[in-house]
C-alpha cells in the first residue's frame, strides 16, 4: 500500500482504544521498551497478550512476573506511574505460552481461537539478532517466525501484522534505500526462487547434520579435536564422554555458523541476520495482502533518549564493541569518515512502531516504515569516532586513572584499511618482531649453550609481541564484522512514511531531527552503555560508580559480564535467547571443511544493528 | 548569547532614570586568563597529532607579541588568535570548552571581581559581559555568571561541522569591542554617559573612552598609563 499523500492527523491513543494486541519478543530490547510504552501511554488497550516461551523450569508467566518485578525498565515505569497505576495497567496484560518458531506460534487451541476471532494486531517483534548465530537458529526465529506470523494473520478474522524487520534488508546495496518492499533479487541481478532457495538451505543443513553423524564425519571431527588438543597442549577428553560430545556439538555449531555466513555471502548480504530478515519480509509480503500487514524497519537500535529512562540499553549492540575498541590505544579504525552510522534510539523506535501500528489499525498505513536517522539527521562514522573519543575523555576526567587519562589523548581515527599503521601492517610487524626475537634467543642459546637472562628477556618480549598480535587478530575480527556498517556499504534510509503521519499525541511523536548527537552520544548513550551493558573490568569502560548496579535479567540473575560475552564472541539474542552453549569464537578456519565451506572474511559474531 | 536569569517574566515599566548599563570584560577583569589561553588549550587538544602541533605552534608564535599586537590592532589579533582552531570539529570545541572552563577558567575567576559584579548589579539595570573568547567557553561558564544579563562574545564560523578558523561578525576585540558596546547600548536605549565599563587591557582603551564611567581594573601597564592620564578610576584586585 503506497503512503497516503496527505493523511489526516493520526490519533494514536484512539487507534488503540478497545483493541486487542498480541506482542512477540517482549523480553527483547525493543519489545520490552514497546511493552513499557504501551503500558504507560496506551491505557485504552482492551487486552495486550504477550507471547512468551517457558525457559527450563520457568513458566512464561513466571518469566513475565520476574521481568515486571525486577527489570530496570519496569522499575523506571513503576517510578513514573506509581505502583497502583502500574498494577492496574498490568491487569490488561496477559501472558500467552507460545514460541514463534512453532506453527501458529504453538498456541493452544483456545488461544488460537481467541486470536482468530478477537485480536486486532500482531506486533511481531521477536527475532534472532546475532550477526553470526548457527544458521538453523536464525531460520527458526527470523524466517519460520515470520512465516508463522503471516499464517496466523491469514487464518484470523481481522488481525493485522506489524512485522519488525531491519533497514539492513537492503543487504550490500549502497546509496539511498527507499521505503519499498524487498524484491527477490540479489544485488548482481539473480532472481531468487524463494521456495527453492529455502528448500536448498534446509537440504544443506540436513546434509550437514547427516555428515556430522556419519562414521566418516565423526572420525573427521574426532581428528580435528585431537589435533587441536595437541596444538594447544590440552588433555583430550575420552571419546564418547560428555565432554567429548560437548566439543563435538560445538564443532557442529561452528559449522552451522559458517554455513550461515556462506549463505549470506552468496545472497550478497553482510550477515545471516540481514539475509534472514530479507527472506522473512519476502515471505510476509507474499502471504498477506498489503491492507493486512506492514513492515517496520529500524536501523541500528541504541540507547533510549528519554523513555523508559535516558541511556537505557540492553546487550552489546553494534556501537558497543566499537566504543570499547575506540577506548583502547588502538588508533586506526578501518572506516570511512563520511559513512553514515544510522543509529536510532530505542524509544524513537518504540514510538515509531506505535505510530505504524496505529496507522495499520486505522487502515492508513504505508507498506514499509523505515526508522533511522541517516536521511534527516545523519551521524557519520567519523563523527561517531570523534564523539566516542571525547566521551571516553569526559568519563576519564571524572574517574579515570592517570594512565587512562593519558590514553584519552590517543584518539582513534577512521582510516583506510590499507593505512601504513593499520591492523594488517601492525600484525605483520609484530609477527616479524616475534620471529626475530625468538630466533635471536635460539641463536644466543646455541652460541652460549645456556639460557641466560638476555635470552629470557628476548623470549618474554617475543611472548608479549605474540600476545599483542593475537589481540590485533581479535580486533581484526571485530572490525570485519562491523565493516558493512562503517566502511563497506554506505546506505541512507528513507524515513518519509513515519513523517507523513501527523501524530496528535506528543508521547508518540518521532522527531529524529531533534537528536543532538553530541549530547546523545557523550551524555546519554555512552554512559548508558557503561551503566547497563559494559560491566566488565578490562574494557577500559567501567563506570565505578555503577559497579554495584550490574544489570540483571528479568529473573533477577545478574547479566553476563562483558568478558563473559566476549567469551561468547558478543553473542546476543534478545528473544528468543540463543539456545545451548554459544560458540567459543573460533575462527572459521577451525570450522570443519564440510559441504562447500567457503573461505570467510567475517569470523566473529556479534549482535545485529537493527530489528528487535 | 543572552542569559536571562534577571529578565522579568512579565514586562516591567521602564526605570524612572535613564537605563544604566555596565560592560564587564571577562578577560583581565573576571579572570586573568586570556582568550589565547583558551584557544591554545583547545587547539592543543586536536584530534590528530598534526592538529595539536599546528595549534600549539600557532599559539606559541603568537604568544610573545600578543600584548603589543593587541594594543596595535585588537581585532586583527583576535582573528589571528582564533585561526588556531581551524579544522577542529564543533563537537570537539564544545566539549573541550567545558573541560577548559572546569579545569582552568572557573578556578581562575577572581572572587573580588565577582563581588564587584554583584555591586554593579545593585546600581545598574543591565550587566553585559564582553568576552573575546568563543561562545562555547562562555556558555560553559554560564552558571558562574549569575547577574549577567547579556553576553557579547566571539562566534566561530563552522562549515560541515568544522571550524573554518574565521570569526563571525560582530567581533569582540580591540576597536571592534567599543563599537559593539556602543551599538548594544543603543539597542538597549542606554545613554553612553550613564554607562559603565570595566576593563583591564590596553586593547580596551577605546571601550573605556566611549563610556561615561570607565573603570580600569587591575590594568596592564599601558592601560594604567592611559587611565592615569585620562583620570579614569583604577581599581586593584586582591588576587
Amino acid at each position: 500500500m503506497a503512503p497516503v499523500p496527505n493523511p489526516p492527523p493520526l490519533d494514536v491513543t484512539a487507534a488503540f482504544e478497545g483493541r486487542r494486541v498480541l506482542l512477540t519478543g517482549a523480553t527483547g530490547f525493543v519489545g520490552k521498551v514497546w511493552l513499557a510504552l504501551a503500558i504507560a501511554h496506551l491505557p485504552g488497550l482492551r487486552r495486550l497478550d504477550v507471547l512468551l516461551r517457558g525457559r527450563g523450569d520457568t513458566t512464561p508467566r513466571e518469566r513475565f512476573t520476574a521481568m515486571v518485578d525486577g527489570h530496570p525498565v519496569f522499575q523506571a515505569l513503576r517510578e513514573q506511574l506509581g505502583e497502583d497505576t502500574l498494577r492496574t495497567r498490568l491487569e490488561q496484560v496477559h501472558v500467552v505460552d507460545g514460541d514463534v518458531a512453532q506453527p501458529h506460534f504453538g498456541l493452544s487451541e483456545p488461544h488460537l481461537e481467541a486470536f482468530r476471532r478477537d485480536t486486532d494486531l500482531l506486533l511481531h517483534c521477536a527475532g534472532q539478532v546475532d550477526f553470526f548465530p548457527p544458521v538453523d537458529e536464525t531460520i527458526r526465529c527470523n524466517i519460520d517466525g515470520a512465516l508463522h506470523a503471516a499464517d496466523l494473520i491469514a487464518s484470523s478474522d481481522r488481525a493485522r501484522l506489524l512485522h519488525v524487520s531491519t533497514c539492513y534488508v537492503a543487504g550490500n546495496r549502497t546509496g539511498f534505500q527507499p521505503e519499498a518492499p524487498v524484491r527477490p533479487h540479489t544485488l548482481d541481478g539473480r532472481t531468487v526462487d524463494l521456495d527453492a532457495h529455502l528448500q536448498e538451505i534446509r537440504d544443506r543443513l540436513g546434509l550437514l547434520r547427516l555428515l556430522f553423524e556419519s562414521p566418516m564425519g565423526r572420525e573427521h571431527v574426532a581428528e580435528r579435536l585431537r589435533r587441536r588438543a595437541r596444538l594447544k597442549g590440552l588433555s583430550l577428553p575420552e571419546e564418547g564422554s560428555e565432554e567429548w560430545e560437548r566439543q563435538r556439538r560445538d564443532e557442529f555449531r561452528k559449522a552451522l555458523i559458517a554455513e550461515g555466513h556462506r549463505i549470506a555471502e552468496e545472497m550478497q548480504h553482510p550477515n545471516p541476520y540481514t539475509w534472514s530478515k530479507w527472506i522473512g519480509e519476502l515471505l510476509v509480503d507474499r502471504a498477506l495482502p498489503p491492507e493486512r500487514r506492514c513492515t517496520f524497519r529500524p536501523a541500528i537500535v541504541e540507547s533510549a533518549r528519554r523513555f523508559p529512562m535516558p541511556g537505557w540499553n540492553e546487550g552489546f549492540n553494534t556501537s558497543g564493541p566499537l566504543i570499547v575498541l575506540i577506548g583502547t590505544a588502538y588508533r586506526y579504525l578501518p572506516a570511512r569518515p563520511d559513512h553514515p552510522f544510522d543509529v536510532i534510539p530505542v524509544d524513537d523506535v518504540a514510538r515509531g512502531m506505535t505510530i505504524a501500528s496505529a496507522a495499520l489499525l486505522e487502515g492508513c498505513h504505508a507498506d514499509i516504515y523505515q526508522c533511522g536517522t541517516s536521511a534527516l539527521n545523519r551521524l557519520t562514522v567519523g563523527r561517531a569516532c570523534e564523539l566516542t573519543s571525547l566521551g571516553h575523555r569526559i568519563r576519564r576526567r571524572q574517574d579515570g586513572t592517570p594512565s587512562e587519562r593519558l590514553l584519552s589523548h590517543v584518539e582513534t581515527l577512521p582510516a583506510p584499511p590499507d593505512h601504513p599503521l593499520g591492523l594488517p601492517r601492525l600484525r605483520d610487524a609484530l609477527a616479524w618482531a616475534t620471529d626475530r626475537m625468538q630466533r635471536a634467543a635460539d641463536h644466543l642459546q646455541a652460541e652460549t649453550g645456556r639460557e641466560g637472562s638476555l635470552q629470557q628477556q628476548l623470549r618474554r618480549a617475543a611472548k608479549r609481541s605474540a600476545s599483542a598480535a593475537n589481540e590485533l587478530r581479535k580486533i581484526q575480527r571485530l572490525v570485519d564484522v562491523f565493516a558493512p556498517f562503517i566502511h563497506d556499504t554506505p546506505q541512507v534510509f528513507e524515513t518519509e512514511a513515519l513523517r507523513s503521519h501527523r501524530v496528535k499525541d506528543p508521547h508518540f511523536r518521532v522527531d529524529v531531527t531533534s537528536i543532538d548527537w553530541r549530547h546523545y552520544w557523550t551524555r546519554v548513550h555512552m554512559p548508558g552503555l557503561r551503566r547497563w551493558c559494559l560491566d566488565a573490568a578490562g574494557t577500559g569502560f567501567r563506570d565505578r560508580a555503577d559497579a554495584g548496579t550490574a544489570p540483571r535479567r528479568e529473573n533477577g540473575a545478574a547479566l553476563p559480564s562483558t568478558q563473559e560475552k566476549a567469551a561468547r564472541n558478543g553473542a546476543h539474542a534478545h528473544d528468543p535467547p540463543s539456545s545451548g552453549a554459544a560458540g567459543n569464537g573460533a575462527a572459521p578456519a577451525d570450522v570443519p571443511p564440510l559441504p562447500a565451506a567457503s573461505p570467510m572474511r567475517h569470523d566473529a559474531r556479534t549482535s545485529a544493528p537493527g530489528g528487535p | 548569547m543572552r542569559t536571562d536569569e534577571h529578565d522579568p517574566v512579565t514586562p516591567q515599566p521602564p526605570p524612572p532614570h535613564p537605563l544604566r548599563v555596565a560592560f564587564v570584560r571577562l578577560e583581565g577583569v573576571l579572570s586573568p586568563r586570556s582568550a589565547l589561553a583558551a584557544t591554545a588549550w583547545i587547539a592543543g587538544n586536536g584530534q590528530t597529532i598534526g592538529q595539536r602541533l599546528t595549534g600549539l605552534a600557532h599559539a606559541a608564535a603568537l604568544s610573545p607579541a600578543r600584548g603589543l599586537l593587541h594594543a596595535l590592532d585588537g581585532a586583527l589579533t583576535t582573528r589571528v588568535t582564533h585561526a588556531a582552531l581551524r579544522g577542529l570539529s564543533e563537537d570537539r570545541i564544545h566539549i573541550l570548552a567545558e573541560e577548559y572552563v572546569d579545569d582552568f577558567l572557573r578556578p581562575s575567576l577572581r572572587e573580588d571581581a565577582l563581588d564587584r559584579l554583584r555591586a554593579l548589579r545593585r546600581t545598574h539595570d543591565r550587566i553585559v559581559l564582553l568576552a573575546e573568547t568563543i561562545a562555547p567557553v562562555v556558555e560553559s561558564l554560564r552558571d558562574d555568571l549569575r547577574g549577567i544579563d547579556d553576553v557579547l562574545c566571539n562566534h566561530l564560523e563552522f562549515r560541515n561541522g568544522r571550524a573554518t578558523g574565521r570569526l563571525l561578525e560582530p567581533l569582540v576585540g580591540g576597536a571592534a569591542t567599543a563599537r559593539l558596546a556602543r551599538e548594544h547600548a543603543a539597542t538597549l536605549g542606554a545613554p553612553l554617559e550613564h554607562t559603565t565599563a570595566l576593563a583591564a587591557h590596553a586593547g580596551d582603551t577605546l571601550l573605556l573612552a566611549a563610556v561615561g564611567h570607565p573603570v580600569a581594573i587591575a590594568p596592564d601597564p599601558l592601560l594604567h598609563r592611559t587611565a592615569t592620564t585620562a583620570g579614569w578610576p583604577i581599581e586593584r584586585l586582591a588576587d
